[in-house]
């Protein structure tokens, strides 16, 4: 695994995000320079997550404010948002990442870095931190979608 | 002479914790490496007299770093340390001519007894 | 599969934690299905399995207690959750208990399970929700505050996991 494997790994993701949302909301995706994000936030933020179990494993995530999670799966869903539940946001953002890694999982079989899924999962709060090792081989994707605003974290762990 | 060792684990409290119970019993922890990759090199740079080795780590684990470390130094001293210990993964570690596998969690006197079998 | 799955963990962070701490658990001996999403103590942290089945160990503790544990375990005097090392205490306390669990369920079910890195975070209200699985808690208490395991295992088919579904 080297620096542009993970990049291009990550575009894959990047992709599939893409594709994700111009399919199931008609939104269009651009792709901005990833900032180095704090991942503290003092707006409510939900992030989805997934472990990849391959030859190393890695964790992807997807992490936005509770607003654009909102905007997002009321357009994928066709509810509206204030109808939207609290569990329905969560459940959305993990679907949204269950999806990506499905496309991705089958665009990497019989190279290398293949991968199993696992269970997705989302976390919500304010302010939360999340914590990894140190000195992991990762990178990130700034998307916008709109004025909404999606970071893309992969990790290899 | 003080032995010197190294530590190969991603954990920053394995590190504190072993490095604390080696140097109260007069050992010298000569490096610390993040990952298996990490840890060839400085076992190649430092040629400690033995290596504490985790085995899940980033970039590279620790049986292959063991393995790399042993084909580089056939006499290379090194003790796996690790959360897991299931009878398939202390088979794979004895193939690879590792002389002692402990599992986490672990106490002072089962560093320093495994540490007084092996050098 | 037996219940076997689900309480080898409870043992095994109870035992873990009275051995690098000294800590006891009061509790943790019953079993209770948690609805879709949990609300966190304070601090959690997520580590998966995989081979013959999937899985993921969640362990959720209240700040109070983390901090017990990152000073008991360095003999240093932490105070502020966010602190690294406290964190980073609360994951390889995971990571100790699921290899400890994980080594057991190999030895007896031959599931060649592997553990990934454990994940940890911390905030405000922070909610975990994984869907489509459904999971068992079950809760501890300790001297110096609240700590609940939440174990679930992909594609069951036991009575506490009616709601399982195949994702793949």
């Amino acid at each position: 695994m080297t620096d542009m494997d993970i990049e291009k790994i990550a575009d894959y993701f990047t992709d599939s995000f893409r594709q994700v949302l111009s399919t199931m909301a008609g939104f269009e995706v651009s792709h901005i320079a990833c900032e180095q994000l704090n991942a503290s936030n003092e707006n409510p933020i939900i992030m989805g997550a997934m472990v990849l179990h391959g030859k190393k494993d890695a964790i992807i995530s997807l992490s936005m404010e509770k607003s654009t999670a909102s905007m997002i799966i009321a357009y994928m869903t066709g509810i509206l948002p204030q109808e939207l539940k609290e569990q329905d946001l969560f459940d959305g953002v993990a679907e949204l990442v269950n999806i990506m890694a499905g496309e991705v999982k089958a665009r990497l079989a019989n190279t290398p870095y293949h991968f199993l899924l696992t269970s997705p999962f989302s976390l919500g709060g304010t302010n939360f931190k999340m914590v990894q090792k140190k000195n992991l081989l990762e990178t990130c994707r700034h998307l916008r979608a709109g004025e909404m605003d999606i970071t893309f974290r992969i990790a290899y762990i | 002479m003080v032995k010197r060792i190294l530590l190969v684990d991603d954990s920053p409290i394995i590190h504190t914790l072993l490095r604390k119970a080696l140097e109260k019993h007069g050992y010298e922890v000569c490096g610390n490496a993040k990952n298996g990759m990490e840890g060839i090199d400085l076992y190649k740079s430092l040629k400690p007299d033995l290596v504490f080795m985790d085995i899940t780590m980033p970039i590279m684990d620790g049986l292959e770093a063991a393995k790399l470390i042993k084909e580089f130094d056939s006499q290379a001293k090194i003790i796996m340390l690790s959360a897991m210990g299931d009878d398939e993964i202390v088979e794979q570690a004895k193939e690879l001519g590792i002389d002692i596998f402990l599992k986490k969690p672990f106490d002072d006197y089962k560093i320093i007894s495994a540490i007084s079998k092996v050098v | 599969m037996d219940i076997n799955l689900y309480d080898i963990f409870g043992t095994s962070v109870k035992d873990i934690i009275k051995e690098m701490t000294g800590l006891d658990i009061r509790g943790m001996d019953d079993l209770e299905q948690e609805p879709g999403e949990i609300l966190s103590m304070g601090v959690s942290s997520i580590i998966t399995f995989a081979g013959a089945r999937k899985g993921r160990l969640l362990v959720d503790m209240e700040p109070s207690l983390a901090i017990y544990l990152a000073n008991a375990l360095l003999g240093e005097e932490y105070d502020n959750i966010k602190n690294r090392m406290v964190l980073a205490t609360v994951s390889e306390i995971n990571n100790i208990v699921s290899g400890d669990a994980i080594t057991k369920l190999n030895n007896k079910y031959s599931m060649g399970l592997r553990l990934t890195p454990p994940i940890v975070f911390t905030g405000q209200d922070v909610i975990i929700s994984i869907p489509k699985i459904s999971s068992l808690s079950s809760w501890g208490d300790t001297d110096y505050g609240k700590i609940r395991i939440n174990i679930a295992w992909e594609g069951g088919n036991n009575k506490w996991m009616l709601n399982t579904y195949f994702l793949f």
